[in-house]
């Protein structure tokens, strides 16, 4: 069983019980021991404070976020951290979109997926034909 | 020159029966399933039969009794075949000229049973909005399907026209464009051993399976990998299928 370390998102858009709701399912569903629960600073989460703290001192063997959008900002999706925990053999995990990242092309893989990602189009095809 | 037919009634009407290419996989699949319900209720007979009638295996059966049995059946399954990978297999050269070599699939696909007299019914809908417009359903039975045991569906050109006058109120309920969209419907009659594939805009739904057989089908969607994935969140509904030696190329450097 891997345990891992929760982050939760800290902007809260979702609430942090729907939040938590959805980590611990996901923990279930993949054999997680959750080892303790946290966030980062609010109004500061992309800086990403605690987490780089916590790989710098190896202090976990695997990460359970809330969802990926955590390394989103201004729809521009930050890596450098991702390569950099994967590097060291680190086991992130995202409950929101029931995602595993473990090395470097997983971390291209999820790029690739979110250059999908645009509900924007949906709405002017939407209007257009319905 | 075959294929290219079955794309020109895609492009035109949103919808193809195409025979399938490679049918072992398929039967093979189909070998497990049949399997599994032999051993689980020592019955035999053919596969075909097996399925045909595996409701009458069920004792007092319900809905809540047939959630959980196709939930153990797609346990059991997802342990030995990828169902995109079959689907795939079986339809390839329909699909890479529809979508392209860099394709994204649906990550859970499903396993449908649908047995005589069951009121758990594939309501009136189309699956884009909320799903992706750049997406294909691909709709494989596992036994004839003919009547009510199959599904009806409305070309490109009748969605349009429902989905207008619905969204310009000539309908006064639900219940209202329902009928007339049956009315206007293609009930499909599907064969073993070939697939239905149409476009995620179509409307489509299915009607009380008053005939004595059970419905068994996988359903998988596929989109291009790079097509806008509607409002569904990419990495929790779709897995990466197939990417192209651009695409792998390009993927060094992001």
């Amino acid at each position: 069983m891997t345990t891992a370390l929760a982050l939760l998102e800290s902007s809260f858009k979702i609430p942090q019980h729907l939040q938590l709701l959805s980590i611990r399912n996901y923990a279930i569903s993949n054999n997680i021991n959750i080892s303790f629960y946290g966030n980062e600073r609010v109004g500061y989460e992309n800086r990403h404070d605690l987490f780089i703290e916590y790989i710098e001192k190896s202090r976990e063997e695997a990460y359970l976020f809330f969802t990926i959008e955590q390394f989103i900002f201004n729809d521009i999706f930050y890596t450098e951290l991702l390569i950099e925990a994967t590097n060291k053999g680190l086991l992130l995990f995202f409950a929101n979109e029931n995602l595993k990242i473990t090395n470097r092309m997983d971390i291209i893989n999820t790029k690739i997926l979110l250059l999908s990602k645009t509900s924007r189009a949906y709405r002017k095809i939407s209007k257009i034909n319905y | 020159m075959e294929i290219t037919k079955y794309i020109n009634e895609f492009t035109a009407q949103g919808y193809s029966i195409v025979p399938i290419e490679n049918i072992n996989i398929v039967n093979e699949s189909r070998n497990f399933i049949s399997n599994y319900i032999s051993k689980k209720y020592k019955v035999t007979g053919s596969s075909e039969y097996i399925l045909n009638h595996c409701h009458e295996l069920i004792d007092q059966i319900t809905d809540s009794k047939v959630n959980q049995f196709i939930l153990e059946i797609i346990n059991e399954f997802s342990k030995y075949y990828k169902m995109d990978q079959i689907i795939y297999s079986s339809c390839a050269t329909f699909l890479e000229r529809i979508l392209g070599p860099d394709i994204a699939s649906q990550k859970h696909p499903n396993i449908v049973f649908q047995y005589p007299n069951s009121e758990r019914i594939s309501e009136l809908h189309s699956d884009a909005p909320a799903n992706s417009f750049y997406e294909i359903v691909s709709w494989l039975p596992l036994v004839n399907c003919y009547s009510s045991k199959s599904f009806y569906i409305l070309d490109k050109n009748k969605s349009f026209s429902l989905l207008s006058s619905y969204r310009n109120n000539q309908f006064n309920s639900f219940k209202e464009l329902r009928a007339q969209a049956i009315k206007e419907a293609t009930h499909l009659e599907v064969d073993y051993g070939h697939a239905l594939f149409f476009w995620s805009g179509l409307l489509h739904g299915s009607v009380i399976n008053k005939t004595n057989e059970s419905r068994w089908s996988y359903n998988v969607r596929y989109k291009n990998l790079f097509a806008p994935a509607g409002l569904k969140e990419p990495l929790s509904f779709y897995n990466i299928f197939s990417k192209s030696a651009i695409t792998e190329l390009a993927s060094e450097l992001i």
